[in-house]
C-alpha cells in the first residue's frame, strides 16, 4: 500500500476500516480511526511513525502547559488589586516562551528531516565544513501534520481552543488517514472533537462520500495519470523539445497538477464523509480566478488560510511592521503606504510557501515569483485604475474580466513551469525558451503526438476538461451535482456512481503502457 | 423502529441491485474488450507467452514458466529437433508468481502437459497484495487488463468470440546473440545461508503446484545458470522449499546437474542471461532430463505434429 490509489487501499483498507467503524460501539470508534490511521502511516513510512507520535506528545504537553499558564493568569487577574497590565505582560512573556518551545520542537523535526540537506548544500559553497548528514527519510505528510500541530498550539495560546488533555485525541487529529497524505490542513476546532465523537454515519453520507471518492479517482486516473505520458518525458529531457512543446507541457502539467491534487482532495473529503467527518474543502474553482491572489484563495485553500492566520497577520500586526506601516502611510499616502508595507508580511508568506513545497531552489523561485506578482499588483492597482478611467475602459465589463482571466491563466502556467522544473536555473531557462523559442510548428506537425499521448488520449482529456468546466460553473452557482443526486432517488444516485466507476475502469490510465503519476503533494 | 428497518432494507436492496448490475456490466464489457485473437494486432498483451493458446489442443507435453531467465535459456525447437519433445515457454519479463499462476491456468485450459518446469528466479521476486489482487481480478474480468482497447474497438469485438490461432514461431523462446563475458569469481560461493522468500510467494508456489496436480502435470523447479541472479543462498532456500512441497528440484548451476557454462562466451549480458550458445547447452541438459527422468515421448514422425517439423525447418536449426 503506497497511496490512496492502490487496489489494496481502495478495495481492502478503506472499506474494511469503514465497516469496522460502523460495527464497533460508538464509544470505541475513535480507536478504530486511530488504529487505521497508524496502520496507514506505518504502511507508508514504517518506523518514521515515531516522529508524528513525538509531535503529538509535544503538542499535548505544550498545550497543557499553555492551558495551565492561562488558568493561572486568569486567577491572578481576578485577584483584587492586581496590576492587570503587569500580570498580562508577565504571562504573555511566559506563554510566548512555552509556545515557542512547542512550535520550535515541531518545526525543528520538520527542518531536520526535510531541509537539513538543502540548507547544508546552500552553506557548503560558502566554505562551511558540514558533516555528512544521515539519511533518515521523510514521514508521510510531515509538512501537513506539522502545520496542524503548530496551528493547534497557536490556537491554544490565543485562547481560540481549550488545551486538550487527551493525547490520543491529538494523535488522531494529526494522523487521520484520509488527510495525512496531502491534507487538507485542518484546524483542531474543525475536526478533533468530531473524530473522537464517533458520530453515526448516514446512508446519505456513505453515498455522497463514495461518489466524491469516485469523482476524485476519475480526475486523478483519467486525466492526471494520462497526462503523465507527455508531461513526464518532456520535463525529464526538456532540451530535446522546442518552446512550443514546452508551453504545451506546462499547460498540461498545470492541468495534471490540478487533477492530481484536487482529485486527491475529493478522495480525502469523500473518505472523511464515510466516517461522518466533514473535512474542509481545499479547492474552489481556482481557474475561474481573475488575479493571482484570488487564485491562491481558491487553490489549496487551507494552506493559504494557514499562512494568512499564522504568518501574514502575526507579521503584519507585529510592532516593527506596524511602525513601518505608519511611516509608509505618512510618506506615501493612505493607500500606497499600507500596500508598500504589506510587502514585509507578503514576503514572509511567500518565502514560507515556496519552502513549504520543497527543499529546492525552484520552490524558492516559485514563492518569490508570486510574492513579486502579488505585491506589485497591489502597488500598481491605483495607477491601473486611474489609467483605465482615463482610457475609458470599464473594469466591470466582460472584456476586462476576460482579459483578467487570460492574464491569470498565463501567470499560473508560468508559475507551474517553474514549479515543475528541477531547479531555479532550469525554471528560468524553460521560461526563456517557452517565450523566445516558441514555435507553433511542433504543435501542428504531429511532433506532440510522438511524445507519449495519441489523438484519442487528447480527446479523452479534452472531454474531461469540458466536464470539469461544467462542474465548476455549476459549483460557482451553488449547485453541487453529486450531493443533488441523492435527492433524485435511487436510480439517479446509483447511475451517478455507476457512470463514474465505468469512466474510471474504461478510461483510467492504468495497467500496461501507463505509469501513474506519484501523488505530487504527498512529498511536500 | 419499523420505519427504520424498512428504510435499511430498502437501502440494502438498492445496494444489492447496484452491485449485481455493475458486475453484469463489467462481465459484458470484459467480453467486448478482451482481444478476439492472441496476437499483438488484436491488442493481446504478452503475446509471445500467450502464443501457447494457439497450439493444437493437448499437443504440448512440457510447459516452461518463468521470467527472462526462462525464455532465454529454454529452446523448445531445439528440444523438438533433438528429442521430439513438444514444449512451450510461457515466459515474460520480470514475471511475478501471481502472473505465473494466471498464465499457467490459461495455458491449462487448452493443454494437458506432463511436466511443468518453473524457472526459479521468479520465486524470489516480490509482489504486493495489490498486484496479486489485480492479477486475480483481471483473470475474472479482463476489462481491467484490456480497458485501453476502447481506442481500437471494432464492431466484431462486440459479438465476436475469442479465437486463439497464433503461435510464436520460436515457441516462446528468445534467442540472444552476442557475448559479454561475466565475472564468475563469486559465482555459487559456498554458504549455509537461506535466501529470504518474499511473503506471498510460498502460497503462490503451492497454488501453482496444486494447479499442476489437478491437471495431472508434474511440477519441476529448475534453476538456470546465471552469475547475477543465482547463488547458494537461493539454491539452499529453493531446495528446502522443494522438499517442503514434495517437488523435484534441479539446479543447473551446481552439483551433478551443473551445466558446463563458459562464462566468457555463453552469456550476452555479463552473466545475467545466457546467449544462444549457453541456451543450447541448457536445453540439451534439460532435454536429457525430460527424456530420461520423466520419459517424455518422441513425437517426431507423427503426422499430428507436422507443424512442429515445419516450425523447426523455418527456424533453420534443421539445416
Amino acid at each position: 500500500m503506497t497511496s490512496y490509489f492502490t487496489p489494496q487501499f481502495l478495495v481492502l483498507f478503506l472499506p474494511g476500516s469503514a465497516l469496522c467503524y460502523q460495527l464497533v460501539p460508538r464509544r470505541a470508534r475513535w480507536a478504530v480511526l486511530l488504529a487505521a490511521s497508524y496502520a496507514f502511516f506505518w504502511a507508508l513510512s514504517g518506523w518514521l511513525a515515531v516522529f508524528v507520535t513525538v509531535s503529538a506528545l509535544v503538542i499535548w504537553l505544550t498545550g497543557l502547559a499553555l492551558g495551565t499558564e492561562a488558568a493561572r493568569r486568569g486567577r491572578e487577574l481576578a485577584e483584587l488589586g492586581a496590576d492587570r497590565r503587569a500580570v498580562r505582560r508577565l504571562w504573555q512573556r511566559r506563554m510566548r516562551l512555552t509556545l515557542a518551545v512547542g512550535v520550535l520542537a515541531n518545526l525543528g523535526i520538520l527542518v531536520a528531516l526535510k531541509y537539513a540537506g538543502f540548507l547544508a548544500g546552500l552553506v557548503r559553497p560558502l566554505g562551511a565544513v558540514m558533516p555528512e548528514l544521515p539519511r533518515i527519510g521523510l514521514p508521510i505528510g510531515i509538512s501537513f501534520y506539522t502545520m496542524q500541530a503548530v496551528s493547534y498550539l497557536v490556537d491554544v495560546y490565543r485562547g481560540t481552543v481549550a488545551a486538550d488533555a487527551n493525547p490520543l485525541r491529538l494523535a488522531l487529529y494529526l494522523t487521520f488517514f484520509p488527510q495525512i497524505m496531502e491534507g487538507p490542513i485542518c484546524r483542531y476546532a474543525q475536526t478533533a472533537q468530531a473524530l473522537w465523537s464517533g458520530a453515526p454515519v448516514t446512508a446519505k453520507q456513505v453515498f455522497s462520500g463514495s461518489a466524491r471518492v469516485l469523482w476524485g479517482l476519475a480526475k486523478r486516473m483519467v486525466v492526471a495519470d494520462r497526462l503523465n505520458s507527455l508531461v513526464s518525458p518532456v520535463f525529464a529531457d526538456p532540451g530535446s523539445y522546442d518552446g512550443g512543446v514546452i508551453v504545451l507541457a506546462a499547460v498540461l502539467y498545470t492541468l495534471q497538477l490540478y487533477c492530481d491534487f484536487s482529485g486527491t482532495m475529493d478522495c480525502a473529503v469523500g473518505m472523511g464523509r464515510l466516517f461522518g467527518i466533514a473535512l474542509p474543502e481545499n479547492f474552489s474553482q481556482p481557474f475561474f480566478s481573475r488575479t493571482a491572489s484570488e487564485f491562491w484563495r481558491r487553490w489549496h485553500v487551507t494552506l493559504g488560510e494557514w499562512f494568512k492566520d499564522y504568518v501574514f497577520y502575526p507579521v503584519s500586526l507585529s510592532g516593527p511592521v506596524k511602525r513601518l506601516t505608519g511611516a509608509a502611510r505618512r510618506a506615501l499616502g493612505g493607500r500606497m503606504g499600507p500596500a508598500a508595507a504589506s510587502g514585509v508580511a507578503l514576503f514572509c508568506v511567500w518565502l514560507a510557501n515556496g519552502l513549504w513545497h520543497g527543499a529546492g531552489t525552484q520552490y524558492l523561485l516559485f514563492g518569490m515569483y508570486y510574492f513579486v506578482l502579488i505585491w506589485a499588483g497591489a502597488l500598481v492597482e491605483p495607477a491601473s485604475q486611474a489609467l483605465c478611467a482615463r482610457l475609458g475602459v470599464s473594469r466591470s465589463g466582460a472584456l476586462w474580466h476576460g482579459f483578467q482571466h487570460v492574464r491569470t491563466l498565463l501567470v499560473v502556467v508560468a508559475g507551474e513551469l517553474i514549479f515543475r522544473s528541477a531547479s531555479a536555473e532550469q525554471g528560468l531557462e524553460l521560461l526563456g525558451r517557452a517565450t523566445l523559442d516558441f514555435r507553433a510548428d511542433s504543435l501542428l506537425d504531429g511532433t506532440v503526438l510522438a511524445v507519449g499521448m495519441d489523438v484519442a488520449d487528447f480527446v479523452v482529456v479534452g472531454v474531461f476538461v469540458v466536464l470539469l468546466l461544467v462542474a465548476g460553473v455549476l459549483r460557482e452557482r451553488g449547485v453541487h451535482p453529486l450531493e443533488g443526486a441523492w435527492r433524485r432517488g435511487p436510480v439517479v444516485r446509483w447511475a451517478v456512481c455507476f457512470a463514474l466507476l465505468m469512466c474510471v475502469v474504461v478510461f483510467g490510465a492504468y495497467g500496461v503502457g501507463y505509469t501513474p503519476v506519484d501523488p505530487m503533494y504527498a512529498s511536500f | 423502529m419499523r420505519q427504520r428497518v424498512t428504510r435499511a432494507l430498502r437501502l440494502l436492496l438498492e445496494a444489492s441491485v447496484a452491485v449485481v448490475v455493475t458486475l453484469a456490466v463489467l462481465v459484458a464489457l470484459s467480453h467486448v474488450f478482451v482481444p478476439k485473437n492472441n496476437q499483438v494486432e488484436f491488442g493481446q498483451h504478452e503475446a509471445r507467452a500467450n502464443g501457447v493458446r494457439g497450439e493444437l489442443a493437448d499437443t504440448v507435453d512440457v510447459l516452461f514458466l518463468g521470467d527472462s531467465e526462462a525464455y532465454t535459456s529454454f529452446s523448445p525447437l531445439q528440444l523438438w529437433g533433438e528429442r521430439g519433445i513438444t514444449s512451450y515457454v510461457v515466459g515474460t519479463s520480470a514475471q511475478k508468481l501471481c502472473l505465473t499462476r494466471s498464465l499457467l491456468e490459461r495455458a491449462l485450459e487448452r493443454q494437458s502437459p506432463r511436466v511443468v518446469v518453473l524457472e526459479t528466479d521468479c520465486l524470489f521476486r516480490a509482489f504486493s497484495v495489490g498486484e496479486a489482487m489485480a492479477c486475480a481480478v483481471q483473470d475474472v474480468l479482463p476489462v481491467f487488463e484490456y480497458h485501453d482497447r476502447w481506442k481500437s474497438l471494432r464492431p466484431e469485438d462486440v459479438l465476436g468470440q475469442v479465437q486463439s490461432t497464433w503461435v510464436d514461431d520460436a515457441k516462446g523462446h528468445v534467442a540472444r546473440e552476442g557475448v559479454e563475458p561475466a565475472d564468475d569469481s563469486a559465482y555459487m560461493a559456498p554458504t549455509d545461508e537461506l535466501a529470504e522468500l518474499p511473503p506471498m510467494n510460498h502460497a503462490y508456489l503451492e497454488g501453482i503446484a496444486q494447479a499442476c496436480e489437478r491437471s495431472g502435470a508434474r511440477l519441476v523447479l529448475v534453476s538456470t545458470p546465471s552469475t547475477k541472479n543465482w547463488n547458494m543462498a537461493r539454491h539452499n532456500r529453493t531446495e528446502q522449499l522443494a522438499s517442503e512441497l514434495g517437488l523435484d528440484y534441479v539446479d543447473l548451476n551446481v552439483g551433478k546437474s551443473r551445466v558446463d557454462i563458459d562464462w566468457s562466451a555463453d552469456t550476452y549480458d555479463a552473466g545475467d542471461h545466457l546467449n544462444v550458445s549457453g541456451a543450447r547447452k541448457v536445453t540439451a541438459a534439460v532435454g536429457g532430463l525430460l527424456s530420461g527422468r520423466y520419459g517424455m515421448p518422441d513425437h517426431r514422425g507423427d503426422d499430428a505434429y507436422a507443424s512442429w517439423d515445419e516450425a523447426y525447418e523455418r527456424s533453420g536449426q534443421g539445416a
